[in-house]
């Protein structure tokens, strides 16, 4: 019956949902530690607006 | 705190703006007006997070190090978390008022003897409202009208006030815990009253902008500034932290919260856990969120 589907509205529906994939599975959100390190050593950059003097504090 | 996060993570170029948070949040509303604003991560007082919240200027990440942070600490919907408490308290000049003679709490401030020598800012909006959702209403702005008739001295701002009061202008001021402490561990003649009720304690949330270019990199720096390593560089500068696993003075243990009024809450039993003697003995402090 699927294929019987598939044959009367052809392979569209196919395509638009590797397409979706293949979007959302850039998209989705990076979690791990690593994975963020790993990005923001692409990024090279972070810009901070602080009302507070963070380099007070020492380890 | 910067150099161990660049320690961290060398590899990310960390630039930043400072200013007060007046100045920050116009800085920010003015660059957003301009399409020029690049900020990633702001830290910045309760109050100025309502307005970029309402502005819709902020987006949402749920650190994993925020589950250990209290409610009313940390946002449900993730859009901040508290990365320091700033409780305002009564100090007072040592030289010019001896510890037996400081007055003990608020009505203390109404004796005739302190007119025209109590000096607060003129900002102080939370410290105002904290203090009547804590007195209630009405008698909340009894006292006020009291206090207004001792006609206080007002400054833009507690870190003028601490250090106006330290050089003896005069002889109590309503300024924050952490400064009064820094100030005396430097030998400065200042203290201020554990006894005076209610300690009304502001929050410092760390949020992401919503017009964030740096996705990572911001979220390993707010990861880092919540977590345990980097809560411990906080209390390093007298700075009082709400993680649950990090020694604090504003908490007793989970059960210490209890929800009172909308957007207030009241702690009570303040435990004494760090070595800092400014941070001693206070038994109850109302930290007012209302804004948030």
């Amino acid at each position: 019956m699927m294929l019987g589907s598939f044959r009367q509205s052809g392979p569209l529906p196919l395509i638009v949902f590797a397409i979706c994939l293949g979007i959302f599975g850039f998209a989705a959100p990076i979690w791990s530690a690593d994975d963020l390190a790993a990005g923001a050593k692409k990024e090279g950059e972070l810009n901070l607006y602080l009302s507070t003097d963070l380099s007070d504090a020492k380890a | 705190m910067m150099q161990a996060f660049r320690k961290k993570h060398p590899f990310i170029d960390v630039k930043f703006f400072r200013a007060g948070n007046d100045k920050l949040l116009n800085r920010i509303l003015t660059e957003t007006g301009a399409g020029k604003f690049n900020g990633d991560v702001i830290l910045i007082s309760s109050f100025e997070v309502r307005v970029l919240l309402q502005k819709k200027l902020l987006q949402k990440y749920l650190s994993p190090e925020s589950s250990h942070y209290p409610e009313g600490f940390t946002d449900k919907e993730g859009y901040w978390t508290s990365v320091y408490s700033i409780p305002r308290v009564v100090a007072y000049n040592t030289k010019l008022v001896h510890a037996d003679a400081a007055p003990k709490s608020y009505e203390d401030l109404l004796q005739p003897k302190w007119k025209n020598s109590f000096c607060m800012s003129d900002s102080a909006v939370l410290w105002y409202t904290g203090f009547l959702k804590f007195s209630g209403e009405e008698k909340g702005r009894d006292y006020m009208k009291k206090l207004s008739a001792q006609k206080p001295l007002f400054r833009d701002s507690e870190s003028i006030i601490t250090q106006l009061l330290a050089a003896g202008e005069f002889p109590l001021g309503l300024t924050y815990s952490h400064q009064v402490g820094t100030m005396k561990c430097k030998g400065a003649p200042v203290d201020w009253i554990r006894t005076a009720q209610p300690i009304v304690t502001g929050l410092k949330p760390i949020t992401l902008s919503a017009k964030a270019t740096h996705p990572n990199a911001r979220k390993l720096f707010i990861d880092f500034i919540i977590s345990k390593e980097g809560k411990e560089l906080i209390r390093s500068f007298n700075r009082i932290s709400a993680r649950v696993d990090v020694a604090s003075e504003l908490r007793a243990g989970p059960s210490y919260i209890r929800r009172s009024h909308a957007g207030a809450t009241i702690t009570s039993n303040m435990s004494r856990s760090s070595d800092r003697s400014f941070l001693s003995k206070p038994n109850r402090t109302c930290r007012f969120s209302g804004f948030l």
